[in-house]
């Protein structure tokens, strides 16, 4: 019986196998969406600890003094018996940007990267002896060809960073001293205490302020992404579920009345979808992987130029994340089938077979859906005026467009409605009718596409407004034609004389970490100059600023920190132990994730006199830049990175932000194309079921090519209206975004700029995703034979 | 996790298994051009004392066995391992000598040890005159004040959870083993050069997490250095060291060959006045009676020693049968006590049992 | 009005091809009613299909005063369709997204021939006025025959076809819908040919036809 059961429910696929195809591609289609971001955060966040572990001492005690401590202050703390182990750390620019980590391997604590040298004893000697990098794969392809000591590859390293011996160190970064001592958590047994053996200072890196927590905003960002995308792939589905339970009917009844048990036939069917649930996982989960594995390195790019956060562009494959992937396929078909799964379980054997449209909601159903809309609504205004976390502005961003989308099938209906006086003629009634009578069968689709089309115009508006705020800003920030920072102070003002000589300003900077507020945050000392006065982007200041920033009685901090940390104008900023300043100014830094003040070049030098002048910018004819960057080079023997032209810094900052939004916007592609899918899958399944409502009309004389065409317009009216509603549900988006997420994820604010021509291309491509969607349908309505009209009039389904 | 990894060439060294040496080719069978190979001539003091740079490894190897005012059994180890990556000994962080160290305290029912690296040329490890073998705070220091500077030392270690200190003074001349000092390790002719102080009786302080415990006892310090010590066949080793009551001492040694598990066996038999007798392949068998697993390894904890050239016939058993070094390079080592022909204690050391 | 001659239709199947229609001719003038009766299968409906250009016979003639009909294409019959012809299905007659006032208009309206106070008079004698604001989906089946009588006699066809018009509703509404319908067919001078399986409604029309194998009988 069973047995027999099955063969005759999956007898409906062999004979439908395009429905079965929709059902597959829209359940792969979501998990691959879903799995693909869900891959990427995971890879993001284990080179986060891989990171962490590389710089393992993160979690240890340090012993430093300023000035980095020495081998003497090593051996006689180890002679003493304290367990402690030498760390030199530093950067270096070329051949490529790369972070040095100097270790001693035979006192260091257990780290990643070591692990590299298991099991091969000439690779230690040569990490010991000749000098070797430990590099993570990516960065060994980097640096591939340069003159570096040679890379061994430790694949649990994150990348950007080099491991290797204290000796290597000292030669790359050309330091003698050492950057501090890590503390072994667990000392030995009786030791004297660590003040009576040495002066170094002990401390504990504070943890907190991890990359983890910097770059959450930016993951729950791409979970945001993630989540709709899968929301909009279940719509496939559950569209592609009802109809094949709608068409099989029949043989649930038949099944019944022949004495299968209701309860067996909603497990077969529950099991069946399990099946296919199964299947399409699969195949999702290696579209997903493939997905993921593209959009990596941009993701990677972004990441790393956004938060500095060393993020690996290789994707691993990770078992976990493929059986939590086809577990959420598993629940999502379990949601999208649940309600055709409810209704079989209340069919009536009995019940007559009525014509009935499958999902057509009545116009309560309409009205609950306004409701829940306008309640939504109403709860996303309330949060986006009164939040101020990350997760509250996402949390309005959901409910504004759930709200939207529950809110679009009563709008379209009555924008239908209210566009009826305009039209002519019986064919123009009946198509506005028929449109408005198509809605609830799909709005689910139409949801998918607006939710699609609002992101595309929210993120767009985001983006485009970034972009143009962050290109003027880049203009004024980068004022100078010239950066040059010298090795040594000798150096430096050999090479600021050689300037002064052609230049119209020479403005030498000093600039030091400090902790400020407990973070970490860059003094940068200034000269007064008519550059700053004039062209540096301030947000708002005091109206005096610049001289209060001359003489040292006042402060400018970049936005960051000013947003973070709820500083007002004339707040004094603590800036040392007995250092206050009060704040004069805020200025846009975008781009940076740390906290920046400047202050006069001459109260920072009186502050710390001994801090080398190593840096300065260059006013010049931007046409005698290149000669002048020439120059230094060669006559003040300056290194070639040392001289940077401003065209320089400015095509890398813009390709930075570029990687930034391309994983956005890649989404944002995808996201459309699968409810383009969505609504094809729609009307393929509503084109069976309309040939009840069109046969009537064929009957009294309408073309089949007409109503093909009818039908087309139909669909593409509904786009038509799903976009223009979609325009305002972006924008709003678009303001939470700027307004909120980006003040609490990044610390900057962004002025919010329309691209009104954006929206069109946008409401173009929303149609031809429609047109197209619908295409397939409408060649197969004006192919129908006549013989398949007239059985309507003649079989009572 | 790197530690490991050296502590397991320095193992390679030592046991010089094929399979495993050929990772560390640096160290491995092959002596390698630069490094010079052990040779006959007579030992000279204290230069000997001290660090031989030119070979590939050396150690200073103590152990001590110990009592309480209680009469309980305590043994100590103290072992200062170097290992060259080149023939030199430069200064500063370049790294070609390298130091590893490992220290236990034995009690009846609990073994602790603790491990130590170093890279030589900073100071944080070595051999330095007066003779003071070091590595951070662990020390074998000179006390003598005239004479052969191994006549009087103090020793001292500590670790996690414990921590000793002792001092001992010798009470008999330094043993050659071999011929003269020249210790031939296996049939094809591998050797080192080899010798020991036997005599020392030792007093000092134990520390533990329940306290400290005055202990007596004696002593023995084993000096050795080759560039290659062990054959490529050859996988571990069985090693003895025995304190009879009479007074007289046996040095006793079994390289175990892959293959059969067969012994190539080395004593020397050390009268009470210090008058030693080398004895060459198979004088002395050694025979592995009762065996128990300790650290997941199924090893020999009782074994039968004969020598009938001096009517031996002994049984060893352990203070602790968990003295296991648990370190990166595994292996046992812990305080015996010896019944049968001849009564007494010693020290046992067992390698190559994975 | 309508002649046919020699009609002939074959449908493929599985089993090869089947003649419904073997050479069928009828004819029917204006005001004339006609019932054609036969078995299941014998091939009423295809007939009704094939006069009514909702089908194409494989041969034989047919016109509609006096024009040409068979060999139109799908266009040519749906301008019939629309300007002169009025059809009465079973069930699912009515455009399911219109009221009831639009479906009653729709077809003259299709065939620019609307005539406001026709079909309130229509509606009036169909007892319809109550429920032009209804949907189809909300009325009973012998209400969704009446408006489809409606609708067919709004546009003011020539020929009425009409399959068992009545096949679906209990006798006292059949009978009340099949009174309608004929007096409504005769005021407008319409010729009418209905399929029946009722020996008893057949003889309420003016003539009938009794077809079998494929031929009138």
């Amino acid at each position: 019986m069973t047995r027999a059961a099955i063969l005759a429910l999956l007898s409906h696929w062999r004979r439908q196998p395009l429905q079965l195809a929709m059902l597959l591609i829209g359940l792969a289609l979501a998990t691959a969406l879903w799995s693909g971001v869900q891959a990427i955060n995971a890879e993001a966040r284990s080179s986060y600890d891989r990171a962490a572990a590389t710089l393992g001492q993160d979690t240890l005690d340090r012993l430093s003094r300023p000035g980095g401590a020495t081998l003497e202050d090593f051996v006689t703390l180890r002679r003493a018996g304290w367990l402690v182990s030498p760390v030199i750390e530093g950067r270096i620019a070329e051949p490529a940007r790369l972070q040095i980590l100097g270790v001693d391997p035979l006192t260091a604590p257990p780290q990643a990267g070591l692990s590299a040298l298991a099991g091969d004893g000439d690779i230690l000697a040569d990490f010991l002896g000749p000098g070797l990098l430990l590099v993570a794969p990516e960065t060994a392809a980097e640096l591939e060809g340069s003159d570096l000591p040679p890379r061994r590859i430790a694949p649990d390293l994150a990348p950007g960073i080099a491991v290797t011996d204290i000796t290597t160190a000292q030669a790359l970064l050309d330091r003698e001293r050492l950057s501090y001592l890590t503390l072994a958590p667990e000392q030995p047994f009786g030791l004297p205490p660590l003040e009576s053996v040495t002066d170094l200072s002990r401390s504990t890196p504070e943890d907190g302020t991890d990359l983890a927590e910097l770059t959450d905003s930016f993951h729950l960002n791409l979970t945001a992404f993630g989540l709709l995308a899968f929301g909009v792939g279940l719509f496939i589905v559950q569209s592609a579920i009802g109809l094949a339970f709608e068409q099989r009917r029949q043989t649930f009844r038949t099944l019944r009345a022949l004495g299968l048990p209701l309860r067996r036939l909603v497990l077969l069917l529950a099991a069946e979808l399990a099946g296919f649930a199964l299947i399409a996982g699969t195949l999702g989960l290696a579209l997903g992987y493939a997905i993921a594995a593209a959009l990596l390195p941009g993701v990677a790019g972004t990441l790393r130029g956004l938060y500095g956060a060393p993020v690996s562009g290789v994707l691993d494959f990770d078992p976990v994340w493929a059986l939590a992937g086809l577990g959420i396929t598993l629940a999502g078909t379990a949601l999208a089938g649940a309600q055709a799964l409810w209704t079989v379980a209340r069919m009536p054997l009995l019940a007559p077979a009525q014509p009935r449209a499958w999902a057509m909601a009545s116009a309560r159903m309409l009205t609950m859906q306004g409701v829940a809309a306008g309640l939504l609504l109403a709860l996303a205004l309330g949060l986006t005026l009164t939040a101020e976390s990350l997760i509250a502005a996402f949390a309005s961003l959901a409910a504004l467009l759930l709200g939207a989308a529950l809110a679009l099938p009563p709008l379209l209906i009555a924008a239908l409605r209210a566009a009826r006086p305009l039209a002519r003629g019986p064919v123009g009634e009946w198509l506005l009718a028929d449109a408005r009578q198509q809605v609830p069968a799909l709005s689910l689709a139409l949801m998918a596409l607006l939710l699609a089309l609002a992101a595309n115009v929210g993120v767009g508006t985001m983006v485009g407004s970034f972009r143009t705020t962050f290109t003027g800003w880049l203009d004024q920030r980068l004022a100078a034609e010239l950066y040059v920072t010298a090795p040594d102070e000798a150096t430096a003002a050999r090479a600021r004389a050689i300037a002064a000589e052609d230049a119209r300003a020479v403005l030498p900077t000093l600039s030091t970490d400090l902790d400020v507020l407990g973070r970490p945050a860059t003094l940068v000392g200034v000269p007064d100059a008519p550059t700053y006065r004039e062209d540096f982007p301030l947000i708002d200041a005091a109206p005096d600023a610049w001289d209060r920033v001359a003489d040292g009685s006042g402060i400018l901090v970049n936005e960051q920190l000013y947003r973070g940390a709820d500083l007002s104008l004339g707040n004094p900023l603590r800036l040392s132990e007995d250092w206050q300043v009060p704040v004069a100014g805020v200025y846009a830094d975008y781009g940076n994730p740390a906290g920046e003040v400047r202050i006069g070049l001459g109260p920072m030098s009186e502050r710390y006199p001994d801090l080398p002048l190593l840096r300065f910018s260059v006013r010049i004819d931007p046409e005698d830049a290149p000669a002048l960057a020439d120059r230094l080079r060669q006559e003040a023997s300056l290194p070639d990175q040392a001289v940077v032209n401003q065209a320089e810094v400015k095509a890398i900052s813009l390709r930075v932000f570029e990687q930034t939004f391309l994983v956005t916007g890649a989404l944002n592609v995808l996201t459309l194309g699968v409810a383009g899918i969505a609504v094809l899958t729609s009307l393929l399944t509503l084109s069976s079921l309309r040939l009840p409502q069109l046969a009537p009309l064929w009957a009294l004389g309408m073309r089949p090519g007409r109503l093909a065409r009818l039908d087309v317009a139909r669909t593409l009216l509904l786009a038509l209206l799903t976009w223009v509603l979609s325009v305002p549900v972006g924008l709003t988006l678009a303001w939470v975004l700027l307004a909120k997420v980006n003040v609490a994820a990044f610390g900057w604010r962004l002025p919010m700029l329309l691209f009104p021509g954006d929206w069109l291309w946008l409401g173009l491509a929303a149609l031809a995703a429609a047109g197209l969607a619908c295409l397939w349908p409408a060649l197969r309505l004006t192919r129908l034979p006549p013989s398949r009209l007239l059985r309507i009039f003649a079989n009572d389904r | 996790m790197i530690a490991d990894r050296l502590a397991a060439a320095f193992a390679v060294t030592l046991l010089a298994a094929p399979a495993l040496a050929q990772g560390y080719a640096g160290l491995g069978s092959e002596a390698g051009a630069d490094f010079r190979m052990p040779g006959r001539s007579a030992l000279t003091f204290p230069e000997d004392h001290y660090a031989h740079p030119g070979f590939r490894i050396e150690w200073w190897y103590l152990t001590a066995n110990l009592e309480g005012p209680d009469g309980t059994a305590y043994g100590v180890q103290w072992t200062l391992f170097r290992s060259a990556l080149a023939p030199t000994a430069a200064e500063g962080w370049e790294a070609d000598q390298i130091w590893l160290a490992h220290a236990a305290l034995t009690t009846p029912d609990r073994h602790r040890h603790a491990e130590r690296l170093a890279r030589g040329g900073i100071g944080q490890a070595g051999v330095a005159e007066p003779f003071e073998a070091f590595i951070d705070n662990w020390a074998m220091t000179s006390t003598s004040a005239d004479g052969d500077p191994l006549d009087a030392l103090t020793l001292t270690a500590n670790g996690a959870d414990f921590a000793y200190d002792l001092s001992l003074e010798a009470t008999g001349p330094l043993i050659f083993h071999g011929e003269d000092g020249y210790s031939v390790k296996s049939p094809a002719g591998q050797a080192s050069r080899y010798y020991s102080q036997p005599f020392y009786e030792a007093t000092g302080m134990l520390s533990l997490p329940s306290g400290e415990i005055a202990v007596t006892g004696s002593a023995w310090l084993d000096r050795e250095w080759s560039s290659q010590p062990l054959a490529e066949d050859q996988s571990g080793w069985d090693w003895f060291s025995l304190n009879f009551e009479t007074g007289a001492k046996l040095m006793a040694f079994g390289l175990r060959t892959d293959a059969e598990g067969t012994h190539f066996t080395s004593a020397t038999w050390i009268e009470p006045d210090g008058t030693a007798e080398p004895y060459g392949d198979g004088a002395v068998t050694l025979t592995p009676l009762e065996r128990g697993e300790v650290a997941g390894r199924t090893l020999p904890l009782q074994w039968r020693i004969e020598l009938p050239a001096r009517d031996l016939d002994v049984t060893t058993a352990p203070v602790n049968p968990g003295a296991w070094m648990g370190t990166s390079f595994p292996y046992w080592e812990g305080p015996v006590t010896v019944s049968g022909s001849h009564a007494g204690r010693g020290y046992l050391e067992m390698t190559g049992y994975d | 009005m309508l002649d046919a001659h020699d009609l002939t239709k074959s449908f493929r199947t599985g089993d090869g091809a089947i003649k419904v229609l073997d050479g069928v001719s009828v004819s029917v003038t204006a005001g004339e009613s006609v019932a054609l009766t036969g078995e299941s299968g014998s091939g009423k409906s295809t007939l009704l299909h094939c006069l009514g250009c909702l089908d194409a016979p494989d041969s034989g003639t047919l016109t509609l005063n006096g024009t040409r009909l068979d060999g139109l294409d799908e266009a040519g019959r749906a301008e019939i369709r629309r300007r002169h012809i009025g059809v009465v299905f079973q069930s699912l007659n009515l455009v399911p997204s219109l009221t009831v006032a639009q479906n009653l208009s729709f077809q003259a309206r299709l065939a620019g021939r609307h005539d406001a106070d026709w079909t309130r008079a229509l509606t009036d004698r169909l007892g319809l006025a109550p429920m032009l604001a209804r949907y189809p989906e909300q009325l009973s089946g012998g209400q969704q025959q009446r408006v489809a009588i409606g609708r067919a006699i709004a546009a003011r066809p020539d020929l009425v076809l009409a399959d068992e018009p009545t096949g679906n509703l209990d006798e006292d509404t059949a009978e009340r819908v099949l009174s309608l319908l004929l007096d409504l067919v005769a005021e407008t001078g319409a010729g009418l040919l209905m399929v029946t399986h009722s020996p008893r409604h057949a003889a309420r029309l003016g003539r009938v036809l009794h077809l079998s194998g494929g031929r009138i009988a």
